[in-house]
């Protein structure tokens, strides 16, 4: 039948033929093997990323504030430090870690929903429904007052968003996969539009709070932010790795997934759903950080393949790691300046995915 | 007396005001192998689409074993009723067997594992299409024969009372057209199950097909045994192909097809 | 200005005749009583810390947000994040005192305080909690358009936060050198500041006092001019010129049409920006057919932007550009 593979033993087939059993190529890492990897990527950055920063702190010192903290231990700690450690880092370390996870996820869902490599989390225009929010509740002075007001304003703008979407590329319950992506494109362009708009109005001040906005950031960060978007992006993603099935059936086409006994047009409403809420919730505290949703999902699916009960949890991990790193590059590379995590997102994961592409080419055939 | 396991009441499609389909009655016979034929564009797709459930019918209703399909949630469907279709798209790096055991998706609750019944009917699936040695291969890799078996495997693995294909054979080469159509033919007497096939090589029709189901423009033009079905007249009216049937007594053997 | 209360220490003697004749005795007991009294108040003085320093501490102060501070005695540690208080900070306090700054100000082509940034100065890019929270600050200056989840972070975590809002008129920057001066208990060096900038405003106005005002604009390489509210409009204002832009009906800072420029008909251009947009200026259409172009009083003011007493500069400069003649040697 075919040369060169390797026969590891006999077998009779239905058709009572005597074929050999041929073994694929171990080139790939098993999954499991690379969930723990990965796993155990996370918490390293984690350790690293809270270690080090502006301010130099010996490691000893790091560990002892954590652990005194973390089990309420009464340990004498020099305040500053704690405050450094405890109330500024390790919450922006955190933070960074849910962020990357929701929106690698959600990219993984996209890309699997539409069947294309260009998706990710900001293409329902999600995204940009959450800036104009933003923008809305910076421009009424709202960043001064609570702490909450702007996200929420945020995430009203990302949910408002999605459902402008939803109405406009659904009829008859059947929502067109084509004109979602077209409509988010278009709901996208209009929102910065409006967003533009906005900067002709607005005083020096109030134009820089809205570009930190827009920029992506992470700090100022604080434990109440991460109590409030954690089980957001946490539940959703669960919801997502819920679905991941119906996705790997949904790769094949709508017919041959309904076919197969998928209710469809249910699955990518909860699909798009879950995608806005995690979404919405990781963007209306960190802004728009580019480049986790599109590239993560594709490197994962080079190592772990398209099966999304692996390809889930695989990009979560690693998104989650990746932002993290990438926040550390930003706060340390130019120190005391300190640049955005998505210009360092976007340098990083270009490159690397270009890497390989180059090497993997079978595994990446869009049908 | 055959049974009917699936009947079309006056099924008609429309998409955008222009009817695919129109006014098809007909009734499914229980272990047939139904032949849909007619040239491109004659609806063939479609009313397997219509069918099968995928899609929903613009006028008229489809019952599956007394019940009218649309009654049934999309996971009860696909235990009843499978499909292959023309090119079924899996271009990722799924193995044959995660492609064969997206079958049972219809049988597995929603967190529930596997279960030995459904490792019974994917391994009897792969058996039965002769596939079971390449389980561990990427789909992509294997050849166009070899593929569609799979595709049918996955089929099987539901288990279903009706299968219908697509155009089982249009991209392959001949030596594995011959290998499906026999597969089919074996897995229907085997499996017990009917099959609505669409397909649109009329010798291969005759050869293996029990009742012949003609579309043109979208009407059920002819249904029947291709004894009582086939003729010259209804193919140069049909396929605008003069032609020459060699019979065997009175069932069509052979189909030539004339120039002029 | 917040009120505070000023303890005067009084002391001293009351010269008063006490009755008819005093006795030698009784005058030795006045002395002795006296004495009592002044050493009694010594030492209450000296076990006050509070007045160690200038009288008036602690004090309380309000921020341009509202917030009430209490200043238990002059800061030590002093944090700016911004470069007009920076300016101003470094202007009138002890170095010793400032503990941040931004990096602005070590740069000259943005301060006028870069020789007095010192070693031990943390240099900031942008507010960063890591930064300001390791040199313990007793109390950090900082804008309005500072990242405000950070400062809510720094407050959450206890550091005294003064928040300034005015950045745009003349006024304000007046009323940020006296907050500066009240925070830091160097309000005589605030004063003084303030004063010099009066008087030398005041030498100017009389210096074109009853002359023709010309018709000022301002423009910028955006094309952006602007109106009452924002420093240059003072500054035109105060140097015996009149905003055009202003009457034209803009407010704060606006872009504005090239062709506009037309309807307003200046006799004066006047830009912050360098002699390479006065020159695309002079070369533009519009201009050129405005008195502005024509007589070629297109001018650049070269003095740095800073939001501080140093507008007086700009002041004192574009005078000289309106009024030539009144400034002859």
């Amino acid at each position: 039948m075919s040369v060169g593979r390797q026969a590891i033993g006999n077998q009779v087939d239905g058709m009572g033929v005597r074929v050999s059993v041929e073994r694929r190529a171990a080139s790939i890492v098993t999954p499991p093997a690379l969930l723990a990897a990965l796993a155990a990527l996370l918490a390293a950055s984690v350790v690293v990323a809270t270690a080090l920063g502006t301010v130099r702190l010996p490691y000893w010192e790091t560990a002892r504030i954590v652990v005194a903290k973390a089990l309420g231990l009464g340990w004498p700690v020099d305040a500053t430090h704690e405050a450094i450690i405890w109330s500024v880092r390790l919450p922006r370390v955190l933070a960074a870690g849910v962020v990357g996870l929701g929106l690698a996820a959600c990219g993984t869902a996209m890309q699997g929903l539409f069947k294309n490599p260009l998706a990710s989390p900001d293409i329902l225009g999600v995204s940009s429904g959450g800036a104009v929010g933003a923008v809305v509740g910076i421009f009424l002075g709202w960043a001064a007052e609570h702490a909450w007001l702007v996200p929420a304003a945020a995430f009203a703008g990302a949910l408002v968003t999605l459902v402008v979407v939803y109405a406009l590329s659904t009829r008859a319950g059947r929502t067109d996969t084509a004109t979602l992506l077209l409509a988010g494109v278009a709901v996208s362009s209009f929102a910065g539009a409006i967003v533009a708009l906005l900067y002709h109005f607005v005083d020096d001040g109030v134009l820089r709070q809205i570009v930190y906005w827009l920029m992506g950031n992470l700090a100022g960060k604080r434990w109440e932010h991460l109590a409030v978007i954690t089980p957001l992006v946490l539940g959703g993603s669960t919801g997502l790795w819920l679905l991941a099935r119906d996705l790997n059936l949904l790769l094949g086409g709508e017919d041959d997934a309904r076919a197969l006994g998928v209710a469809v047009e249910r699955t990518k409403r909860w699909v798009i759903a879950l995608t806005a809420l995690v979404t919405g919730a990781a963007v209306s505290v960190t802004g728009v950080i580019g480049f986790v949703g599109l590239i993560v999902p594709h490197i994962m699916r080079l190592l772990v393949g398209p099966d999304h009960r692996w390809l889930l949890p695989a990009s979560g991990l690693a998104g989650a790691s990746f932002l993290i790193l990438a926040d550390l590059v930003a706060r340390l590379a130019f120190s005391p300046v300190e640049l955005r995590p998505g210009i360092i997102t976007a340098i990083c994961g270009v490159p690397f995915f270009l890497h390989l592409l180059a090497k993997r080419r079978e595994m990446v055939r869009w049908s | 007396m055959a049974q009917v396991v699936l009947q079309a009441e006056k099924v008609g499609y429309r998409v955008r005001g222009r009817p695919l389909l129109s006014d098809v009655t007909l009734a499914v016979e229980r272990g047939e192998l139904l032949g849909v034929l007619g040239p491109n564009g004659a609806g063939k797709t479609t009313l397997l689409r219509v069918l099968s459930g995928i899609a929903r019918p613009s006028t008229g209703r489809v019952v599956l074993e007394g019940e009218p399909l649309e009654r049934l949630s999309d996971r009860e469907r696909a235990r009843r009723v499978a499909v292959v279709s023309q090119n079924p798209g899996v271009g990722f790096g799924f193995t044959v067997w995660d492609v064969v055991s997206m079958g049972r998706y219809a049988y597995r609750r929603f967190l529930e594992g596997w279960r030995p019944e459904d490792r019974r009917a994917v391994e009897s699936a792969l058996a039965a299409t002769g596939v079971a040695h390449l389980r561990h291969r990427l789909i992509t890799e294997l050849s166009g024969g070899e593929r569609q078996r799979v595709f049918l495997a996955r089929a099987l693995a539901q288990e279903p009372r009706v299968l219908f294909l697509d155009e089982p054979i249009a991209n392959l080469d001949v030596r594995y057209q011959l290998e499906v159509l026999n597969l089919v033919r074996v897995l229907r007497a085997r499996q017990g199950c009917t099959v609505v096939m669409a397909i649109h090589d009329l010798n291969w029709a005759v050869r293996f097909c029990d009742r012949l189901l003609v579309l043109h423009q979208g009407r059920a033009v002819a249904l029947g045994p291709a004894a009582s079905v086939l003729d010259e007249a209804l193919i140069r009216d049909v396929f605008g192909v003069h032609s020459r049937i060699e019979r065997d007594g009175n069932r069509p053997v052979r189909v030539e097809f004339l120039t002029a | 200005m917040a009120g505070f209360h000023r303890r005067q220490a009084t002391g001293g003697w009351t010269n008063r005749r006490v009755g008819p004749r005093t006795g030698r005795g009784t005058w030795v007991l006045f002395v002795l009583a006296g004495l009592a009294v002044a050493g009694l108040l010594l030492t209450g003085l000296a076990h006050n810390p509070a007045a160690r320093a200038a009288a008036g501490w602690p004090r309380t102060v309000v921020d341009e947000l509202g917030h009430t501070i209490v200043l238990e005695g002059p800061p030590q540690r002093i944090f700016s994040v911004g470069l007009a208080m920076d300016n101003v900070l470094l202007s009138i306090t002890d170095p010793a005192r400032v503990v941040g700054v931004t990096r602005y100000a070590l740069d000259p082509a943005y301060s006028y305080v870069a020789d007095r940034v010192a070693d031990h100065m943390v240099i900031l890019d942008e507010l960063n909690a890591e930064q300001v929270l390791a040199v313990r600050p007793d109390i950090v200056l900082v804008a309005d358009w500072n990242n405000p989840d950070v400062v809510r972070q720094l407050r959450e975590l206890g550091v005294v936060i003064y928040t300034f809002t005015g950045f745009d008129s003349v006024h304000d920057a007046l009323d940020m050198i006296l907050r500066i001066g009240e925070i830091t208990g160097d309000e005589e060096a605030a004063r003084a500041l303030v004063e010099e900038f009066h008087s030398r405003a005041a030498r100017v106005a009389q210096a074109v006092a009853g002359r023709a005002r010309p018709r000022v604009l301002y423009l910028d390489d955006w094309w952006g001019t602007i109106g009452p509210g924002m420093a240059y409009h003072d500054m035109i204002e105060m140097a015996g010129g009149v905003n055009v832009a202003a009457e034209a009906g803009v407010r704060g800072w606006q872009a504005i049409d090239p062709e506009a420029v037309l309807a307003m008909n200046p006799d004066v251009i006047v830009t912050g920006e360098g002699p390479a947009w006065v020159a695309q200026l002079l070369s533009h259409p519009v201009v050129q057919a405005v008195p502005a172009g024509r007589t070629g009083r297109v001018h650049h003011v070269d003095y740095m932007g800073i939001h501080s007493h140093h507008y007086i500069l700009a002041i004192e400069q574009m005078a000289r550009l309106f009024h030539p003649e009144a400034f002859a040697p």
